[in-house]
Formats: structure tokens, C-alpha cells, sequence
């Protein structure tokens, strides 16, 4: 499904994806993990189409196409699904228009008619259900005075309404409470199938207890150093990044530094 | 003086001489005006040598001497298109600042609001003590062009005690009327607004025009609250395409009185208002609220003056502008806050995006503060549609353009929202949206 082949980029002068290679293939789960800094934000966000980075080598590949040629919107509208690290606040713009702008974009690309209305609202009753939100809220401005554990619900919410092909969630689990959590992994698991694939960009073991993943990438400086199953995040939670000793001068993290890092994130 | 005085100022004192037989007034009116045209004559056209004037070059007023708009009749046909249909209201329609009766709805609405002309002709009236007297010295030598040649306007008075159950939608249309090519017309409109102890209302003053012809349209607002009154105040502009507006607003508030004003400009070539408020007595509350939307080669220019002379007041401001286009916009806030306006509370705000390269804004605070317990905030951004936002929203499957109008939109929202009267409310916003490019799929949002 999604081919990634010796990725470049940059943002400004700074390179800070140094060759990925990854393969991602229908119905798999792969967690991608590392220090700050690594760059999993940046891969993700050159997935989804983001300008500000440049891509300067290698190629990306989603279901045979050129995913590099396409339009951040097309992306999304073929099926690609980026939850973000920060989901952007937009005051006055309602959860629901929203919801509903980005339905029908999607119909549109693929040729069918606008979503009824009242198929619409009872497509997101049944999915607000499972993120646990409150009504009330889609009714509100797009993650406007949400708190960070909202703003992540919300982002579940908008990945489970257009049942993306591709979901890429970058860093979804972080600033969550157990009970908050556990509802985003349902989420996550309710979308899991043969046909679907999902990269979890995390920063810590704790969302792969509840979203096995079937393989684990490790993200140091710009590549991926080592990869494995999912007894691959368990030995990190044990041994810290540091333990994968330096992939490249700038990408050595002590085991003190990734504790404190996770000290810093409320683990 | 007569030796001195430039060929256009030659032209008001003889455009004056030529319709003053027609401009209504009793004496004393008309000694008014003839003093007002003196001092507009000595002052002549703001130069940008004028602090409050810097930003705005009053060249584009000079280019051509202006007549006075002769009467015009107009059919309900015509003003259709500028009425607010769905909402239950009174409405005043002035036809180059002359009231039409026929075209406005009055009825039930008694003494409460009659043409400023009708009032001005009476011989003595409580107005000779009011007319022209919210100024204060903080007018400028077009209002005194405006007094000179003032033809009506609306004149609301209510009693103490008074509220009024609807709001009324003054509606101020401009039109060439039967115009030899070379005429270029001024529409001098006076609007005179005095609330009585306790008392409440809702005024939307609308402004608009008809053809293609550029005009100026030149008005001034008096406002005047006694004690407890609250006034909700709305100026929507919508001129044409190549109308230059000069406008002014003096509001003079009596304690524990509340003035809320929503300033709206979407149209016009060439655009100042001054909106001057004088918290005279303890316990006095304004909001300003200001919304401005220039695309192409539009100029706008909203100043704003807030005299907290007196203790306890508050004053809260929040002015946003959108420059599209090699549009240009200018917003000073000027707060005073004088020696005896102890425990003021005041709060100002400015914002502007630049959706395009070309556009410029002026955008600054500027407080006074002579008294030493008060609580004043100010801030004022200027920037750029939110790429991380764009992206948010392209990432959900929206193209470029509709996330750029989305946005725009968001930013505009809460302001307009404050404006509260659904049908203006909305009027507004297809107005903003019918500014920016592609919007027809955010119709849905209204
Ligand atoms: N817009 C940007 N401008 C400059 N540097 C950036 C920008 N975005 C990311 N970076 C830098 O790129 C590196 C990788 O960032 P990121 O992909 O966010 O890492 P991660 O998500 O793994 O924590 C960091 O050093 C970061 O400072
Ligand atoms: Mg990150």
C-alpha cells in the first residue's frame, strides 16, 4: 500500500530525514518510535503533503501512485489520514461542518453525490459513541477550548467517520489519562482491518499494550535504525534509545534523557 | 480672507450660497451652518501633515468639486435588494439623505424617530442646544462641511424610560439620479440620536448606493445617552465600488449608560470614520466593535477616540480588519484616560490579516493615562492566514482555496456573531464571503 524508498527531506537548510525505507502493506499496524527530535513528526507530515518540508531524494509510492505529485487534499481524499501531534484550533468553524466539508470532498474526488443529511447525522452519532465525546461539542468551533485529551477524541472522531485506507497518527496517545487513552486505542482497534493499514507514531511503549502493533521501527536521526516486532518496544521501554547506541552524532540519547523526556510527557 | 482661499473651497462657499434656500433649518440653523462653512473654509481638506490624517490622503476628496445630491425619488423596487426582509423592524429610508417617506415604515413609531429636517425647522427646539454639541472640539473640518450642508437625517429621540421593541434600520442610499456627466455629488446626511433616562434601543445605520458614478458621502452621528440608557448601535457600510465615505460618530455617555457600536465596512473607494465616545459620567460602558474588509484598491481608515473622564468607566475594543488585493487599512485607537478616571477599565484590541502581499495595514494603540489606579490592556497582531491551519484542513480533504476562506472566515466569526441581529448577522457574513474568492461552498456555514 504505501512504499517509502530512501526518503530525503529537508525543512529550511536542516536535513532531517536521511533515507527512510519502509514498506506498509494492507492490514498491518507498524508503530514507529524514537527520541525527539527524530524526525517521526517531519515523516509523517511529508506523508500527508505538508509544503514547508522539501523532499530532496527518494520516493513514496501509495497504492502504485507518485504520492510526492499529489495535493495534501487529494492525499486525504484517496484515503490517506494524518491525526496530528497538535490539532490546529479554527474558532467558529463547528466540528460539524467540518466533518461534513471533509465527507463530501472526499465524495466528490471519487465521483458520488453529497452525503444526506440524515445519513450524516446518524454516521456521526454512532461515532461519537465510541470516542466517548459529548454531543455538544460537534456543535462547537473545530477543537476550539478543546483540552489536549479532547483534541485528540476529536481527531479519532474525524479518522473514524472517513475510514481512511492509510492512517498515520502522530503522536495521538500523548497527554492522554488511562481512561482517555484506552478510548482512543478502541478507536483505533475499531478500525483495524485486512484492507486498512495504520503507522503509529509514538513516543512510548504504553498505546502499543493496547494497539498490538505487527512491526516496530525505531527512528534515530533520520533513519530508521532498527526494526522488529512488537517485542521490539517492550525491550526499549526496558533499555531506553540509548541502548541502540548512535545511529548518527546528533541522534545519542542517554536512557536518563528518554526518562525524562517521558517525565516531561506525564508517563 | 476671499484673496486666499483656493478655487475648491471657492466652490463650497458658492455650492452654499446656490442650495441654501433648499437646506432646511430656522435661523438659528442657519447661522449655524454659515459658522460651520467659515471654519470649514479656514481649516480646509485634512492634510496628512495631521496626526490623526497621516495615513489617509485626502487628495482623493480634492480631485473634483462635489454639488450637493439633489432630491431623487426611488421605487421599492429599487431598495429591495439592501432591506433586511426577515427582520421585524422600523425603518427610515433616506434617498441622498433626504427621507422618503413612502419607501419607510413608520407607523407605531410616533415621535420617536422623525427626519432631523422636519425637527430642524422649527423655530426653537430642545435640538438647538443639541445639535452639534457631542463634538466637544473633536470634530474635523468635514463634519463642519457636513453641518453647513446637512440636508436630514434621522432624528430618535425616546423618553425616559422608553424602550423601543424593535430595532430601526436606517437606510441611507446614494444615487446619481438624473446627473449631467461631469456633476460629481456629495450626500450630506445628520443623524441625531438621544436616549432618555433608562431608556433602550437598536439603531442600524445602513449605508449604500446605486450606479456607478463615484460620490462622497459626508454624514456625521451625534449620540446622546442620559443615565441608565443603553443603545446598540450598528453601521453597516456598503457603498459602491468608487463612492468615497467620510463618517463620524460622537457619542456623549451619561452614567451607568451603555453604548454598544458594531462598525461593519465592506464597500467604498475611499473610506474614514471617526468614532469619538466621551464616558462623561461614572459607571459609563462602550464596546466598539469594528470590522474591515478591503480588497483591490480600497482605503480604509477607522480612528477611534475614548475619553474616560470620569471614574469607574468601562471600554472595551476589538477592530479586525482583512486586506485583500492592494487593499489599505488604517486603525488607531486612541484611549484617554484623564486625571479624575480613577478605576477605569479598558481594553483594547486590534487585529489585522493580510491575505495578499500587496496589502497594508496601519494598525496602533495610542493611550493616554493621567490617572494613576486603572486597569487598561492593549494589543494589536497583523499577520497571515495560518499555514499549519491550512494544512490541518487540506489534510481533511478541503483544496486550498476553501481552507484559506474557511479560516477567513474564522477569523471574522466572533465579531460578527457580537453583532446579534440574525438578519444583519447574516447580511454580513455573505457580504465577507462574497468578498472572498470561490466562498459559495461556505454558504452552508450561515
Ligand atoms: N518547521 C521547522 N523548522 C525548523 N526545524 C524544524 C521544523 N520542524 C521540525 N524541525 C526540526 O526537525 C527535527 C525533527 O523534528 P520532528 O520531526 O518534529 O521530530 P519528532 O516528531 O521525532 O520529535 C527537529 O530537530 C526539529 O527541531
Ligand atoms: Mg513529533
Amino acid at each position: 500500500m504505501l512504499n517509502i524508498s530512501n526518503l530525503h527531506a529537508r525543512v529550511e537548510e536542516k536535513e532531517i530525514l536521511k533515507g527512510i525505507d519502509l514498506e506498509v502493506k494492507p492490514g498491518e499496524v507498524h508503530a514507529i518510535m524514537g527520541p525527539n527530535g527524530s524526525g517521526k513528526s517531519t515523516l509523517a507530515n511529508v506523508l500527508a503533503g505538508r509544503d514547508s518540508f522539501e523532499v530532496t531524494d527518494g520516493t513514496v509510492e501509495f497504492e502504485g501512485d507518485n504520492l510526492l505529485d499529489m495535493e495534501p487534499e487529494d492525499r486525504a481524499c484517496e484515503g490517506i489520514f494524518l491525526g496530528f501531534q497538535y490539532p490546529v484550533e479554527i474558532a467558529g468553524v463547528s466540528n460539524m461542518y467540518l466533518l461534513k466539508a471533509a465527507i463530501n470532498a472526499r465524495r466528490k474526488h471519487l465521483g458520488h453525490p453529497e452525503i444526506d443529511a440524515m445519513d450524516f447525522l446518524a454516521l456521526i452519532k454512532e461515532k461519537i459513541q465510541l470516542v466517548k465525546m459529548n454531543e455538544a461539542m460537534l456543535y462547537r468551533g473545530v477543537n476550539e477550548g478543546f483540552s489536549g485529551g479532547e483534541k485528540k477524541r476529536n481527531e479519532i472522531l474525524q479518522m473514524l467517520t472517513l475510514e481512511p485506507k492509510l492512517v498515520i497518527l502522530d503522536e495521538t496517545d500523548s497527554g492522554l489519562d488511562i481512561d482517555a487513552l484506552k478510548t482512543v486505542s478502541d478507536g483505533i482497534n475499531a478500525l483495524r482491518s485486512p484492507e486498512r493499514a495504520i503507522v503509529l507514531v509514538t513516543h512510548y511503549q504504553r498505546l502499543l499494550d493496547h494497539v498490538v502493533p505487527d512491526y516496530v521501527h525505531v527512528l534515530a536521526g533520520g533513519k530508521i535504525i532498527k526494526s522488529g516486532g512488537s517485542e521490539l518496544a517492550q525491550e526499549l521501554e526496558k533499555k531506553g534509545y540509548g541502548w541502540l547506541g548512535p545511529a548518527s552524532p546528533d541522534s545519542v540519547v542517554s536512557p536518563e534523557a528518554v526518562k525524562s523526556q517521558r517525565a516531561e510527557q506525564g508517563v | 480672507m476671499a484673496a486666499q482661499i483656493s478655487p475648491l473651497l471657492d466652490h463650497y462657499l458658492a455650492e452654499f450660497a446656490r442650495v441654501q434656500p433648499q437646506l432646511p433649518g430656522a435661523d438659528w440653523v442657519t447661522e449655524q451652518r454659515q459658522a460651520a462653512l467659515k471654519r470649514f473654509v479656514e481649516a480646509g481638506f485634512p492634510s496628512n501633515r495631521m496626526e490623526t490624517w497621516k495615513y489617509s490622503d485626502t487628495r482623493p476628496l480634492q480631485k473634483q468639486p462635489f454639488e450637493l445630491a439633489p432630491e431623487s425619488t426611488l421605487s421599492q423596487a429599487d431598495v429591495e435588494a439592501f432591506l433586511l426582509p426577515e427582520l421585524d423592524c422600523y425603518r427610515l429610508v433616506f434617498v441622498n439623505g433626504r427621507l422618503d417617506p413612502a419607501l419607510s415604515e413608520v407607523v407605531d413609531l410616533g415621535e420617536t424617530a422623525v427626519s432631523l429636517a422636519s425637527a430642524l425647522n422649527e423655530p426653537l427646539t430642545s435640538l438647538q442646544k443639541g445639535l452639534n454639541s457631542t463634538l466637544n472640539g473633536h470634530g474635523h473640518a468635514l463634519s463642519d462641511l457636513n453641518l453647513a450642508f446637512a440636508v436630514d437625517g434621522a432624528h430618535i429621540r425616546l423618553a425616559d424610560n422608553q424602550v423601543l421593541d424593535k430595532p430601526i434600520h436606517l437606510l441611507f442610499v446614494a444615487t446619481p439620479g438624473e446627473k449631467a456627466e461631469d456633476e460629481a455629488h456629495m450626500v450630506q446626511v445628520r443623524n441625531l440620536i438621544e436616549l432618555g433616562k433608562n431608556s433602550e434601543a437598536t439603531v442600524i445605520e445602513h449605508y449604500v448606493g446605486l450606479g456607478e458614478d463615484a460620490y462622497f458621502n459626508d454624514f456625521v452621528t451625534e449620540i446622546r445617552l442620559a443615565d441608565n440608557a443603553r443603545l446598540k448601535r450598528c453601521r453597516l457600510q456598503e457603498e459602491t465600488g468608487k463612492a468615497m465615505q467620510v463618517g463620524a460618530t460622537h457619542a456623549v455617555l451619561g452614567r451607568d449608560s451603555h453604548f454598544h457600536s458594531h462598525a461593519v465596512d465592506l464597500g467604498g473607494r475611499w473610506v474614514r470614520n471617526d468614532t469619538v465616545v466621551g464616558l462623561q459620567a461614572e459607571g459609563a460602558e462602550v464596546h466598539l466593535d469594528g470590522l474591515y474588509v478591503p480588497t483591490g484598491r480600497q482605503h480604509v481608515d477607522n480612528q477611534t477616540r475614548i475619553d474616560h473622564a470620569s471614574p469607574h468607566c468601562i471600554s472595551r475594543e476589538d477592530y479586525k480588519g482583512i486586506l485583500d488585493g492592494g487593499s489599505r487599512g488604517v486603525f488607531n485607537g486612541k484611549i484617554i484616560v484623564h486625571k479624575d478616571a480613577q478605576k477605569t477599565d479598558s481594553e483594547q484590541h486590534s487585529a489585522a490579516l493580510l491575505l495578499s502581499g500587496k496589502a497594508e495595514v496601519d494598525a496602533k494603540p495610542e493611550l493616554e493615562i493621567y490617572a494613576d489606579d486603572v486597569k487598561c490592556a492593549h494589543g494589536a497582531t497583523v499577520g497571515q492566514l495560518d499555514e499549519q491551519a491550512i494544512f490541518y484542513l487540506q489534510s481533511r480533504g478541503l483544496d486550498a482555496a476553501a481552507a484559506r476562506n474557511l479560516l477567513t472566515y474564522s477569523f471574522a466569526d466572533e465579531l460578527i456573531q457580537r453583532v446579534g441581529i440574525e438578519p444583519l448577522r447574516k447580511r454580513i457574513e455573505r457580504g465577507l464571503l462574497a468578498r472572498l474568492p470561490n466562498a459559495e461552498q461556505l454558504q452552508e456555514l450561515l
